[in-house]
C-alpha cells in the first residue's frame, strides 16, 4: 500500500471526524450529563443491583452507562447513514471533493468505516470514561465518600478491559451483520432521495406480508430477524448466557471469571459467521457498496 | 450558420499553436463527442492545447463549455479521443487529479470546514498541494485561516479556492466559470492573483466564462463552443490578422450587406461589419478598419440561427 494512498485515507477519515465529531461527541455525552445533572435531585434507580456490593455496584453502573451510550449511539448512526449517501449534494462539495485525487471507493469506504466502526467504537469508550465518572456519582449518592473507599477500583480494571474488548469485537462483527440492512437504505437514498428510507420499508413490509399472507412464506421476516438476531448475538452474550435464561445466575466471582467469560463469548460470536446469514449479508453489502460507487462516479 | 461552418474547417490561419513537432500538448481531443442520451453536449471537436497558453473558452449556456471541462477531469465520458496530461481522464482519473488544478464552481467549498481544515485536508489529498504556499496567497485576500466558509461573502469564497488551487503545483489548471456572480472588484482581484501568482509561461489555464470582454486582455488564445460545435479555435494574434471589422456610413449598408459579413453591428454608434479575411476592395474605400472585438466575434460566430435570419 503506496505511502500517498495512506496518507489519502488518513485525510479522509480525518475529515470525517473534522465535520462530525461535535455532532457525534454531544450525542455521547448527552445522556451522562443529563443523568449527572440531575442525580442530586433525584433517586436511583438499579433494582436488585442496588444491594451488591461496592465494586460489583460501580461495575454495573459502568457497563449499564456504556450500553446506553452505544444504544444512543447506534440509534444516530441508523437515522444519519441514509443521509450520508446524499450528504455532500445538498451544498454541492460533491463537486469540490470529486475535484480532489481520492477514488469514489476510498472516499466511500471512510465515511462507512467513521460513521460505523469508528463512531461506536469511540461509544463504548466515552461510556467507559462516563460510566467512571456515573459511578463515583452513584456511589457517592448511596453510600457517601466512603464507599469510595471500599470499592475495589484497581479490581475493576481487568474485567472493565475484558468486557470492553468483548464490546469491541462485538461492534465489529454487529457492524459487519447489520451491513446489508445498512447498505440498502443509503443505496436506496442515494438514488431516490427522501423517499429512498420510506421506498424500502414499504417494499420489505408490503412483499413480508404478501408472502406470508397469501403464500404462506415469511422468509422475508425471517432472514431479517437471523441478521438482526445475529447481530444482536455478535455484540454481546453470543453463548446466550443471559437472554435466554435470564433467572441463571452468572456467577463471575472474579477476573479470572470475567476474562474467561469475555474469551468464551468472543470465540462463540466468531464462529457464529460462518454462517449463510452472515455471508449472503455481506455480498448485498457489496452489491450495494458497488452501487454507491456507481452513483458517485455519476454524480457530476 | 455556414459562415461558422467554414471558420470551424481547418484553415491554416486558424491552426493553433503546434508550432513545433516536438512540442507535446497538454491536452490533445481528436473527434471527441460528448451525449447525454439522445442530446448531443460536444459535438465531435479536435483541438489542442501546449504549455503556456491562458485559453478562453466561450460559448452560450448550454453551449457544452461545463461539459467539456468535466471531460477533461475524468467526471464524465464521450467518445473518441481525449488526453489530457497525456493520460485518459476517464479510466486515469486519480491520477490525472493529481496532476492539474480544476475549480468546477466557486459555490461548492464546504461550508462547514474552516481554511485551516481545508489547507490540511488539501494537503493530505493532493500531493503537489503546499499548504505553505497557500498560506502566503492567503495573505493577499482578506480571508483568515479561522474563518468559516460558511461566513464568506462569494468573492472571499473564490479568492480562498482560488488561493487553495493556485498552491498546486501543476502544469494545466481549469476553471469553469470562476468569476461567476461576482462584482467587479472581486473579478479583478480574481484574475490579478491568476495571472500574478500562477501563469509563469510553462503552465496552461483554461478558463470559460461569459464576461468575454472582460477577459480579452488575459487570453493567449480563444476556443468558441456554439451548440456543443467548435466553431472557432484561434490565438489572439491569428484572430487580429484574420478578421477584420469595417465602419462605415449609413449610405454604405446595402453594398456592405452584399458582401455577407459575419456580423452587422454599431460601433460607437456608426453601422460596423466584421468579416471572415479581407473585405472586397470596393468595400474597403467605403469605410474605416478597426480591430474586432471579442465579444463581437463571439456575437458573430454563435447567434442564434433565427437571430441570424432576421438580420440578413
Amino acid at each position: 500500500m503506496s505511502t500517498h494512498f495512506q496518507t489519502r485515507f488518513k485525510t479522509l477519515l480525518q475529515r470525517e471526524w473534522m465535520q462530525h465529531h461535535m455532532g457525534w461527541l454531544i450525542a455521547m455525552l448527552i445522556l451522562p450529563v443529563i443523568a449527572l445533572v440531575a442525580l442530586p435531585f433525584g433517586g436511583v434507580q438499579l433494582g436488585e443491583a442496588r444491594d451488591l456490593p461496592a465494586t460489583e455496584l460501580a461495575g454495573v453502573v459502568i457497563g449499564l452507562t456504556m450500553l446506553a451510550v452505544w444504544g444512543i449511539t447506534l440509534l444516530m448512526t441508523g437515522f444519519s447513514l441514509p443521509g450520508l449517501a446524499r450528504r455532500d449534494h445538498q451544498d454541492r462539495s460533491i463537486e469540490f471533493w470529486l475535484s480532489l485525487p481520492a477514488s469514489h471507493s476510498e472516499s466511500l469506504v471512510a465515511t462507512l468505516f467513521m460513521h460505523t466502526l469508528f463512531v461506536l467504537g469511540l461509544a463504548l469508550c466515552v461510556g467507559m470514561l462516563s460510566g467512571l465518572v456515573m459511578a463515583l456519582a452513584i456511589t457517592l449518592k448511596l453510600g457517601g465518600f466512603g464507599i469510595w473507599l471500599q470499592v475495589s477500583w484497581f479490581q475493576l480494571v481487568g474485567p472493565a478491559l475484558a468486557v470492553l474488548a468483548r464490546l469491541a469485537l462485538g461492534t465489529v462483527l454487529f457492524t459487519l451483520w447489520m451491513a446489508p440492512i445498512f447498505m440498502v437504505f443509503m443505496v436506496a437514498a442515494a438514488w431516490l432521495k427522501r423517499w429512498g428510507v420510506p421506498a424500502v420499508i414499504t417494499a420489505v413490509v408490503a412483499t413480508g406480508i404478501t408472502l406470508k399472507e397469501v403464500y404462506g412464506n415469511a422468509i422475508v421476516w425471517k432472514l431479517l430477524g437471523e441478521q438482526v438476531t445475529g447481530a444482536g448475538s455478535a455484540f454481546f452474550d453470543s453463548m446466550h448466557l443471559i437472554g435466554e435464561n435470564p433467572s441463571v445466575q452468572i456467577e463471575l466471582k472474579g477476573v479470572g471469571d470475567v476474562l474467561g467469560w469475555a474469551a468464551r463469548d468472543a470465540t462463540e460470536a466468531l464462529a457464529q459467521t460462518a454462517s449463510p446469514h452472515f455471508i449472503g449479508g455481506l455480498v448485498v453489502a457489496g452489491i450495494c457498496f458497488a452501487l454507491l460507487v456507481l452513483h458517485r462516479r455519476n454524480s457530476h | 450558420m455556414n459562415n461558422a461552418a467554414t471558420i470551424a474547417s481547418p484553415a491554416p490561419s486558424s491552426t493553433p499553436l503546434t508550432s513545433t513537432p516536438t512540442m507535446s500538448h497538454l491536452i490533445e481531443a481528436r473527434d471527441f463527442s460528448l451525449r447525454y442520451g439522445r442530446k448531443t453536449a460536444v459535438d465531435n471537436i479536435s483541438f489542442s492545447i501546449p504549455k503556456g497558453r491562458v485559453v478562453g473558452l466561450l460559448g452560450h449556456n448550454g453551449a457544452g463549455k461545463t461539459s467539456l471541462m468535466k471531460a477533461m477531469v475524468g467526471l464524465i465520458g464521450g467518445t473518441g479521443e481525449l488526453k489530457v496530461l497525456g493520460l485518459d481522464p476517464r479510466n486515469q482519473r486519480g491520477e490525472l487529479l493529481e496532476s492539474l488544478s480544476y475549480i468546477p464552481d466557486v459555490a461548492v467549498l464546504p461550508r462547514w470546514a474552516r481554511v485551516h481544515e481545508l489547507i490540511t485536508l488539501m494537503s493530505g489529498l493532493q500531493p503537489r498541494f503546499s499548504a505553505e504556499r497557500a498560506r502566503t496567497l492567503l495573505k493577499r485576500t482578506s480571508v483568515g485561516t479561522q474563518d468559516k466558509v460558511k461566513s464568506l461573502s462569494k468573492g472571499m469564497v473564490t479568492q480562498l479556492h482560488l488561493a487553495l488551487i493556485a498552491a498546486i503545483d501543476t502544469k494545466l489548471m481549469i476553471l469553469d466559470e470562476p468569476t461567476l456572480g461576482l462584482d467587479v472588484m472581486s473579478r479583478k482581484s480574481f484574475y490579478e492573483m491568476l495571472i500574478d501568482e500562477w501563469c509563469d509561461g510553462e503552465r496552461s489555464v483554461i478558463i470559460s466564462t461569459h464576461q468575454v470582454e472582460e477577459i480579452e486582455t488575459l487570453l493567449s488564445d480563444v476556443m468558441m463552443l456554439d451548440e456543443g460545435k467548435l466553431v472557432l479555435n484561434i490565438s489572439l494574434e491569428a484572430m487580429d490578422s484574420r478578421f477584420v471589422a469595417l465602419s462605415h456610413d449609413a449610405s454604405a449598408a446595402d453594398a456592405v450587406a452584399s458582401a455577407h459579413p459575419l456580423l452587422r453591428y454599431r460601433q460607437q454608434g456608426r453601422p460596423a461589419a466584421l468579416f471572415d479575411g479581407e473585405p472586397p476592395e470596393h468595400l474597403q474605400a467605403l469605410g474605416q478598419r478597426f480591430r474586432p472585438s471579442l465579444v463581437d466575434l463571439f456575437m458573430a460566430l454563435t447567434r442564434k440561427p433565427e437571430l441570424r435570419a432576421r438580420q440578413d
